[in-house]
Formats: structure tokens, C-alpha cells, sequence
């Protein structure tokens, strides 16, 4: 479980710099990036086991992501996260079967929390 | 029957009043006929060796002449010959002789009439003393010369001495264009508005005169008191009657007093009395034209002098009393004080601001009047600026007896005065209170209007401050954590703790930002460069955009001139336009929502545009769309362009709207450079 990664990707540097922190201090390895176009070409979704997306990001938004990998077929536990705490997007983030919604500021415990369970899931699913 | 008797009762009006117009002028030419017959019947009685005193027939041509237009000048000038050729003659006077002064008189005439007509303005008035004098030269002196060469030619030819008849036929015509045609120009022909006036109400004053004239001439020609001739005393009785006429009643009152003198003396002259007892017939006439002559020119020429007095003094006068009106129907205070700010004028309105009788108000000090803590605060900028001669002005919130609170705007500059020299200083004070309460009132609401945008305002807060929160919470519990550990990682605690403080700082600034914005306060205009708005209200703008995935394009021009502005309200405007252009395209694919943000410059101005790829301006309502409360959102106050408006133009400058030949709107605002 411990060997569990997760991926990050925010646009905001402060932001994506203090999650991967605190995931990585949680014992979560986190490789983090600043937009989807750079998590995609970097090729690495396929290999985490979780994705924390940030729902409003320049270019490709968090939502558009998710389907990309879905067409893709890589079906992926997704956290989102948003500085926006909009109803339109909480709706659509849950609908698409998201573990979670947290709109930032939010308590690094809680997102912990569904991480750990999700994770604990997709491992007995494994 | 009412068709045609009607334009025939409009032809009998015309016919009427034409019928007067010819019965009116018949009636001038008999007039004049008559005038003619008379005045050269009594000029031709005298007998050929004394030649007329007077040569009344020119003064009688001339002033005809002057009367009327020169196309009709031939009926006068023919007119005369028929009276001239009955009028019995002395016998040894040959017709020859007579249609020889025919030509000259006629000749005199049209010239003196068409030399009047140029130099002066009215002919029928001497406006100046330079027109008397011009006449003076023109009518009395060279045209009487010339036509004595040509009369006493004529006389040398039946015999007579010619230098003897020179003077004769000279001075007959001379006194008769000094003495007779004024007094015809100002008695009989049209009488000028001042002179009805005193005609109208003969006051005591005119009856005094009168009888006082008639009297003292009546006693110089007495022949029982005038046994000395002209060195007797009572001779000079009516001199001062002269004068006071000219002075007091202008060429109207010297000319009828000449005439009444000329009267008096002329008949005693006939009648061989007073002055004139026992003197040859030459000799009585070269007297009275001496006489006449030397009384009648000083005297036209007093009352000439008195006229341009009383119309210096008259329209010194009017001028006072109109710019004395201005100024005390001013509802603007308006006072002047010496350099100690001593009051030596105040107008009606001061008195009433004051509660005091103007006049009451002088001898007080203007500082000393204003509100104490007005005083306080502008009485020292007042006397720097008196020490220094320089204008100076203030606003002040004045509390009436009334207890009302009124604004006034003053304005106090030295005075030049007619020398040249700085003695006093005048201010002017405007009741201003209109404007400022409607300064307030955009300032309210352009609050209001901030306030109608801080839902807009709330997501891009969020996007500002939940973005450095959500750094620092996560950080916070990273350290937590990190710190559970056995061998807690110092230096990586450390790097927390650093970024912290900076995401702490980070929503600091948005905060102040925010707040910025939304803070109501009076427009204050620096120096400053549009592309650092511009570059200010992105930042804020830029989260929003993610948000509604707007990409935001910019074409800023490299330099700008700097502006006179101010730097929160043109945010606001700006703000206003991206957030107008961002909503419009709420319904445009998302591919295609871009808005352009581009600055420029000419010679005068800097333009800020902002054009949208959105729904576009309704045709018709381009014109609008700054109005209050008009709004193309369903959701919107409308308030937003119509504050944005108001304050583009508080900065002189200008807001327009048009829609894109490829779709949605541009939106520019541009302000005079600094």
C-alpha cells in the first residue's frame, strides 16, 4: 500500500509544491505537474495509482482530463481539487464518479483519509 | 364677390398709403417752395448796394438737400428758379444777373450738400466737435469764398467795388450757413431723442432761459440803454444767457438761443436802433454779421463740447449702472479688500451670505468673516497669496443661518487697477453645493457599482486567497507530519515554514488588492502608465479567465505617454470591460472565447480596448449603452458602463462601444496624456 504513487497536477506552484509534501510526508511517492498537456506528455498516469486534479487549469481543464484518460481507458481514482468552489463543477466532478471533491483551502487529513481508502480498495480489487 | 373685393381692399391700402407717401412729399416741396419765397423775398429787399446780411435762400437749399435723397435734388434746385425769376427785384438788378446767382446758389448747394453727406456722420447732426469743425471749414468758410469770387465778378460787371462785394456776398452766405442752417437742422427737422425729451416737459428751467434771453437781447438793442453802441455794457447782457444754454441744453439750446438773439438784432438792425442807430445800411449789415458770426461760432462750439461731456458722462453712467447690475445680481459673492483683506466692496449676495447691509460689511476683514475653522485652514494660504499677488482658491463647507450645509468654491486675485497699480484684491465665491452633491453621488455610486460587481469580485477572491490558504494548510499538515516522525527533516521544516510566509504574504497582497477596489474615496489624478493597469487588473482578471476558459490575448503598444489618472478608478473601469467582455461570451464555444486587450497612443490620448468574441451589442442600443441601469445581462445592474462612463469622463476622457465586423464587441476607453 505504502508503495502506492499519486499523481498532482496543479497550476499553481505553491499549491502543487505544499500537496506534494504533504502526500509525500504521508508516506504517498508524488510526481507533480504544472498542466494535463505536461502530465500527459510525460506519459505518467499510466503508472499512478491515484490522480489529485486541480478542475480549473489553463488549456486542458481537471474534467477534460479525466475523460482524455477514460478514452484512453486508463480508469483512474480521481480526487479533484478547486480554488472555485463552483456548483457546476462539483456536480459534473461527482457525476463522473470522482472519490472526492475538496475545494481548496481544505484539511490535508480529510483528503488523506480518502486516499487511504480508495487505495485500500483499488488494492483488494488488485 | 369676396374673392375679388378682397385683394381690391388690400390695393385701396396700398393705394391710400401711397397717396399719403406723394401728399406727404407735395407738401414738403410746398413747404419748401414757400420757405424759398419768403426767405429770398426778405433777402432780395435789400437794396443791391447793401447786399443781404443773410443769404437765407442757401441755408433754406441746403438743408432741403440734406433732407432728401439726391435722385429727387433737381425738383429743389429747379424748383426755385420759377420764385426767383416773379420775385420783384430792385430795378437795377438784370436777369442775366439773376439766373447767374441761379447757377451759383445751385451749385453751392449740391456741393455743400454732397461734402455734409461725406464728412459726416448724420448730416443733419453735428456729432463731434470735429464734424462742427469741418463744416465750419467746408460750409461756412470755402464754399461762401468761392462763390463770392464768382458773385463779385458778377457785381464788378454792373459796377461795383469787387472786394467790397466779396465780403458782402462772403459774409451774407457765411452767417447765413453759421446761424440759419443749424437752427433749421436742429429746430425744425427731426429732434433728436434727448432734445423731445426736454421739449416735451418745458421745464422751469427752460422758461427762465428763455425769458432771460429774450429780455437781456431785448435791453442791448433798447436805444434808450445802448447809446454807447457796442462798447455799452447792457450789450453783453445776454451773454451769459448764451452760454447757458449751450451748456445745459447742447446745439439744441445754442442754436435756438441764437435764434432768438438774431431776431431781436436783426430787427433792431432794420429798424436802424440801438447798436445800429445812425450807421449806413453797410455798414448796420457788416455788424450784425460781425456780431452774429463771433457769437454764434464760440457758442456751437460750447454747446458742441457740453454734448460730448453729457454723452461721456451719459454713457459713463449706463456703463456703471450695467456692470453695477451684473455684479449685484450675481447670486456669486463678490467682494474686494485691501491687502489686509479690509472690505471696500461687497455686492448684494455677500451681504445676504453674511446677514449684513453690504455696506455694513466694509471696514470688516474678509478673513475675519469666514468660519472659524475656515479661517484656520485658508487664511494663511490667503495672505501668502495677497504677499505674493498670486491667485489663490478653496473649497469650503459652510453651515448657513439657515442650518443648511452648503458647499462654496472661492476665488481670490489681485487687481489691476486703471494705473497700472496692485491695490486690491477681489474674490468671488460660488455656491458649488449641486456639483459636490453630485460628485457624491457618483462616488455612491460607483460604490455601489463596485459593490455589484463583488459577486464577480468573490471568484476571483477565491481564486487569490484559497489558492495561498490551501498552500499553507497543506504545507502546515505536511509539517505536522513530518514532525510525527522520528528523526523530523529540520531543513525540509524549515523550506515549509519559508513557503508559508510567502503563501501567507501572497494573500496579504490579493487582500489589499481587493480591498483597494472596493474602498470609496475621491478621485485622485497622478501621473501613470495605462499598461501598468492594465498588467494590475490581469492579475486579478487572469484566474477567472481559467476559470471560464477565456484566453486573454495582448496588443500593448510598447510605450505609453503617461496619463493623468487615477489608479483604482481606471481598474474599475478596466475591470468593468473584461468582466462585460467575459460575461458576453458565457454562451460562445469555448474555442472561441478570446478576448483581445490592447493599448495605444496618439498624440493626445492613450486608448485602452477590450474586445470580446461574444453575443455582440444589439443594433440601436449602441448609443445607450452607457446609460444607467441599461444592461445587455440578465443578471447584471447595468450600473457597471454607466459609472465606467462617468468616471472616464471625471478623468476628460472618453468610453465607446461598437460591435467587431467578425463578431462580439470592443469596448475602449481613452484618456487625455498627461
Amino acid at each position: 500500500m505504502t508503495s502506492s504513487s499519486i499523481v498532482v497536477v496543479d497550476d499553481d506552484e505553491e499549491m502543487r509544491h505544499a500537496l506534494a509534501r504533504l502526500l509525500t510526508a504521508a508516506g504517498f511517492p508524488t510526481a507533480s505537474f504544472a498542466s494535463a498537456e505536461a502530465l500527459l506528455e510525460a506519459g505518467a498516469a499510466e503508472s499512478a495509482d491515484c490522480l489529485i486534479l486541480d478542475v480549473h487549469l489553463p488549456g486542458l481543464s481537471g474534467l477534460d482530463l479525466r475523460q482524455v484518460l477514460q478514452a484512453r481507458g486508463l480508469e483512474k481514482p480521481v480526487v479533484f481539487i478547486t480554488a472555485y468552489d463552483d456548483r457546476e463543477s462539483r456536480t459534473r466532478a461527482l457525476a463522473a464518479g470522482a472519490l472526492g471533491y475538496f475545494s481548496k483551502p481544505f484539511a490535508g487529513r480529510s483528503l488523506l483519509a480518502v486516499l487511504a481508502r480508495a487505495l485500500e480498495n483499488a488494492g483488494h480489487a488488485h | 364677390m369676396n374673392a375679388i373685393s378682397k385683394p381690391r381692399l388690400g390695393l385701396q391700402a396700398e393705394d391710400l398709403q401711397r397717396l399719403a407717401g406723394a401728399a406727404r412729399h407735395t407738401f414738403a416741396f410746398l413747404a419748401f417752395e414757400l420757405a424759398f419765397y419768403v426767405g429770398y423775398s426778405s433777402a432780395m429787399s435789400f437794396s443791391q448796394a447793401m447786399a443781404s446780411p443773410f443769404w437765407f435762400p442757401d441755408s433754406i437749399l441746403l438743408c432741403a438737400l440734406l433732407r432728401t435723397p439726391p435722385r429727387v435734388w433737381w425738383m429743389f434746385v429747379l424748383g426755385v428758379l420759377p420764385i426767383r425769376l416773379s420775385v420783384a427785384v430792385p430795378a437795377d438788378v438784370p436777369y442775366s444777373f439773376l439766373l447767374w446767382c441761379f447757377s451759383v446758389d445751385s451749385l453751392k448747394g449740391v456741393v455743400g450738400a454732397l461734402v455734409m453727406r461725406r464728412v459726416m456722420k448724420d448730416p443733419l447732426r453735428f456729432a463731434s466737435v470735429r464734424e462742427f469743425l469741418l463744416y465750419g471749414l467746408w460750409i461756412v468758410a470755402l464754399i461762401p469764398a468761392a462763390s463770392a469770387v464768382g458773385g463779385a465778378s458778377a457785381r464788378y460787371g454792373l459796377g461795383y467795388d469787387y472786394w467790397q462785394a466779396f465780403e458782402q456776398w462772403f459774409l451774407g452766405d457765411a452767417v447765413a450757413q453759421l446761424v440759419v442752417t443749424p437752427f433749421i437742422l436742429y429746430w425744425l427737422f427731426g429732434v433728436p431723442s434727448e432734445a423731445r425729451a426736454w421739449h416735451a416737459r418745458p421745464s422751469r428751467e427752460v422758461l427762465c432761459l428763455t425769458l432771460g434771453l429774450a429780455l437781456a437781447s431785448g435791453l442791448a438793442v433798447l436805444p434808450r440803454l445802448t447809446s454807447a453802441g457796442f462798447a455799452e455794457p447792457w450789450f453783453y447782457a445776454p451773454v451769459p444767457f448764451l452760454f447757458w444754454a449751450a451748456i445745459r441744453f447742447g446745439m439744441r439750446g445754442a442754436t435756438g438761443a441764437m435764434g432768438i438773439l438774431a431776431l431781436t438784432f436783426v430787427t433792431a438792425a432794420l429798424l436802424g436802433e440801438g447798436p445800429f442807430a445812425g450807421r449806413s445800411p453797410t455798414d448796420t449789415a457788416l455788424a450784425l454779421q460781425h456780431f452774429l458770426m463771433l457769437r454764434a461760432a464760440p457758442l456751437y462750439l460750447v454747446a458742441l463740447f457740453a454734448e460730448q461731456n453729457q454723452g461721456i458722462a451719459r454713457s459713463l453712467r449706463a456703463s456703471e449702472a450695467r456692470y453695477r447690475e451684473v455684479v449685484e445680481s450675481q447670486t456669486d459673492l463678490v467682494c474686494r479688500y485691501t491687502p489686509d483683506t479690509t472690505l471696500t466692496f461687497a455686492n448684494a449676495a455677500c451681504g445676504r451670505y453674511f446677514g449684513r447691509r453690504p455696506e455694513q460689511l466694509l471696514g470688516s476683514k474678509f478673513v475675519d468673516l469666514l468660519p472659524a475653522d475656515v479661517r484656520e485652514r485658508v487664511s494663511p494660504q490667503i495672505l501668502q497669496s495677497i504677499a505674493r499677488r498670486q491667485l489663490c482658491s478653496w473649497d469650503q463647507e459652510t453651515l448657513l443661518p439657515s442650518n443648511a450645509m452648503i458647499w462654496q468654491h472661492w476665488v481670490s486675485y489681485p487687481i489691476v487697477g486703471v494705473d497700472g497699480s496692485l491695490g486690491e484684491f477681489q474674490a468671488i465665491g460660488r455656491d458649488i453645493t449641486d456639483r459636490k452633491r453630485a460628485e457624491e453621488a457618483t462616488l455612491n455610486l460607483a460604490h455601489v457599482s463596485r459593490l455589484a460587481v463583488v459577486g464577480e469580485l468573490t471568484a476571483m477572491v477565491a481564486h487569490e486567497i484559497n489558492q495561498p490558504l490551501g498552500a499553507i494548510l497543506s504545507n502546515a499538515e505536511a509539517a505536522e507530519l513530518l514532525l510525527e516522525s522520528k528523526d523530523p527533516p529540520l531543513h525540509e521544516i524549515r523550506n515549509i515554514l519559508a513557503d508559508i510566509r510567502k503563501s501567507d504574504l501572497r494573500a496579504e497582497a490579493a487582500i489589499r488588492r481587493i480591498r483597494g477596489l472596493l474602498s470609496k474615496r475621491e478621485i485622485n489624478l497622478l501621473p501613470l502608465d495605462l499598461n501598468d493597469i492594465v498588467a494590475e487588473v490581469l492579475r486579478l482578471v487572469v484566474g477567472d479567465a481559467t476559470r471560464r476558459r477565456v484566453r486573454v490575448r495582448q496588443d500593448l503598444a510598447q510605450e505609453l505617454p503617461l496619463v493623468l489618472g487615477d489608479r483604482v478608478y481606471l481598474q474599475q473601469v478596466l475591470l468593468n470591460l473584461l468582466v462585460n467582455a467575459m460575461d458576453a461570451m458565457r454562451d460562445t464555444e469555448p474555442a472561441s472565447r478570446e478576448l483581445t486587450l490592447s493599448t495605444r497612443a496618439d498624440d493626445w490620448s492613450v486608448e485602452v480596448a477590450v474586445a470580446d468574441h461574444g453575443h455582440g451589442i444589439p443594433e440601436g442600443r449602441l448609443r445607450s449603452i452607457f446609460e444607467s441601469f441599461y444592461t445587455t445581462k440578465k443578471d447584471g445592474m447595468g450600473l457597471g458602463l454607466s459609472i465606467a462612463r462617468s468616471i472616464v469622463e471625471t478623468h476628460r476622457g472618453k468610453i465607446a462601444a461598437w460591435n467587431n465586423p467578425n463578431g462580439g464587441a470592443t469596448f475602449s476607453f481613452r484618456v487625455p496624456v498627461a
